[in-house]
């Protein structure tokens, strides 16, 4: 399969099942919310060490957030149902409560319930007051710039995390282009976030490595470097590779993004130094999902 | 199917107890509606000879007439919409449970005492201990909202543990006395001593007030937390949404002193 002068390798993107939520970080103005939900999505880039992956999904108008001022949704992974309630609970503590003029509320219908403001609360040492506005109840917590309101719960889902594609290209250059053209793209997919920085990472890895202790290490298969000395999947031309992997609420939002993704580098094509696409996957045997590249680019009538 | 209406064929002698009406329907019996019993003073009366009876929508129900000395219209009520074409006596909505009744006249006292869930809306005045408690119990109103787009009597609200209830015009004295928590807004001004003995809660008051001593002075703010409480106002149609959007600053007060004290007084222009 070629899309202009692309080849889309015949393989598939390998996911996991997660557990995610959506939150919204409303403030005085757009500025203070992004500076809460920034810091909320820092250092969330995969769960292998972070806890979460988290990234800000899209800007928030006025009329859309529950208090009517600009915000911000944010969608947050992670591995298990404890792990995220531990992860939203320790970042929102560190990150929104800290920060001025933020408010944070729940931004999904459905789920489970799980403590958003239940035990962030108590920090306001029995000051604390709630609110129950159409059946919903926020919490009130004095702080030093006036109050801190946020949401009781926030509403868990079964997720998908690790859904990916490769770009592989002439140059660094093109890579960085072609990435950035899909990642404008996809960011206009709702339900979904790109957690690495930029929403593109380079860091692709295997499972296993030469060390006892190191259960993944980098993939050599992609590493332009290397391709003289290991059993290279680059095709000759190919300078560089990045990945862009997504996280979404469902397999289908997943889906979409990939395809979306996808469309924008090869719109650049082969004049814009992109070579081929592939993904990252594990032999199928790790995870539930599969998102099988050729699959989603005929689904959106691409040949 | 039309709403089931009600038409009061004249006014009683005495106070009329309509409160039975609402358990009747809810158990669907529609048939021996016309024999259910009602107290008119001293006297049981059937249903049959103080009402004509028309359609038979049980979920909906209009009534007609002056109803002026009929009291616990909509009581108990569980679901369905009650329509009142004029104005009710006492106990209006007593222990509602859901649904929603709207008034186009005047309520008397005791509306929406010990009130659950549900809305009522009364578009003239309303009585005294809006929203407050019954003999013997140990919390008003428990959930639900009240609009009254008129003026309201005194100690209303009394004893509230949660809902809301908003006054386009002005509350009279005590209002929110003795409150456990929720909500009451009073756009018109408020009587002598707002929020005597409540525990929690929120009064926000726009226009005249006088703030007793055992309410703390917190100072001028904007709390965000009014914005979510008038955005969901906004969505009833009246001047309670008007503020949304605004952060509007809030003069808080904390009190009442003399009891638990975490409540509050929120005077705004």
């Amino acid at each position: 399969m070629k899309i202009n002068g692309v080849h889309i390798e015949d393989t598939f993107a390998e996911a996991f099942g997660m557990r995610g939520t959506r939150l919204l970080i409303t403030g005085e103005n757009l500025k203070w919310a992004y500076h809460g939900a920034t810091a909320l999505t820092g250092f969330a880039t995969s769960v292998i060490a972070c806890g979460a992956e988290a990234a800000i999904e899209r800007k928030l108008d006025p009329s859309e957030t529950p208090d009517g001022r600009p915000g911000a949704s944010v969608l947050m992974f992670a591995t298990s149902s404890k792990e995220l309630a531990t992860q939203v609970e320790r970042r929102v503590g560190q990150t929104i409560l800290t920060c001025p003029t933020a408010s944070c509320f729940g931004g999904l219908e459905e789920g489970d319930p799980i403590a958003l403001g239940k035990n962030l609360r108590y920090f306001g040492d029995g000051w604390q007051a709630s609110k129950v506005v159409d059946g919903r109840r926020f919490w009130r917590v004095p702080v030093m710039d006036g109050e801190f309101v946020c949401e009781e719960t926030t509403r868990m889902l079964r997720a998908v995390g690790g859904g990916n594609f490769l770009i592989l290209t002439r140059n660094s250059q093109d890579a960085l282009a072609a990435a950035e053209a899909a990642i404008e793209a996809m960011r206009k997919v709702p339900n979904v976030i790109m957690p690495f920085p930029g929403g593109v990472v380079r860091s692709g890895s295997k499972v296993g490595s030469r060390y006892k202790t190191l259960p993944a290490s980098t993939n050599d298969a992609f590493c332009p470097t290397l391709r003289g000395v290991v059993k290279s999947e680059l095709p000759d031309d190919a300078g560089c590779c990045l990945e862009i992997v997504i996280d979404g609420l469902t397999a289908d939002d997943v889906r979409i993004a990939m395809r979306v993704g996808m469309q924008a580098v090869c719109d650049r094509g082969r004049e814009g130094g992109v070579i081929a696409l592939s993904a990252g996957n594990y032999g199928g045997k790790l995870g539930q999902f599969h998102f099988k590249l050729r699959e989603i680019l005929a689904e959106g009538g691409v040949q | 199917m039309s709403a089931l209406t009600l038409t009061l064929k004249e006014l009683p002698a005495g106070r009329l107890d309509l409160s039975p009406l609402m358990p009747a329907l809810a158990a669907g019996d529609v048939s021996s509606l016309t024999k259910l019993p009602l107290q008119l003073g001293t006297q049981k009366l059937a249903l049959g000879d103080l009402f004509s009876v028309k359609g038979d929508d049980l979920s909906s129900l209009v009534l007609q007439g002056d109803l002026s000395r009929v009291d616990g219209i909509g009581a108990a009520m569980q679901s369905g919409s009650v329509l009142v074409e004029g104005s009710v006596g006492a106990y209006l909505g007593t222990g509602m449970l859901g649904g929603e009744i709207r008034v186009h006249g005047n309520a008397g006292h005791f509306a929406a005492v010990a009130m659950r869930k549900g809305f009522i809306q009364i578009s003239g005045n309303a009585g005294d201990y809006l929203g407050g408690i019954l003999p013997g119990a140990m919390q008003g109103m428990a959930g639900g909202q009240v609009v009254v787009l008129g003026n309201v009597g005194d100690r209303c609200g009394d004893r509230m543990r949660r809902g809301a209830i908003l006054i386009e015009g002005k509350v009279g004295d005590y209002v929110g006395s003795r409150m456990l928590a929720g909500t009451i807004a009073a756009f018109g001004g408020a009587g002598k001593h707002a929020g005597y003995g409540m525990r929690r809660g929120s009064l926000m008051i726009r226009g005249e007030i006088e703030i007793d001593a055992t309410f703390a002075d917190c100072g001028q703010h904007v709390l965000p937390i009014t914005n979510l409480l008038f955005r969901s106002w906004d969505k009833l149609g009246s001047t309670f949404g008007a503020a949304a959007g605004k952060s509007t600053p809030m003069h808080r007060f904390m009190g009442d002193r003399g009891a638990d004290g975490k409540g509050e007084i929120l005077r705004f222009e």
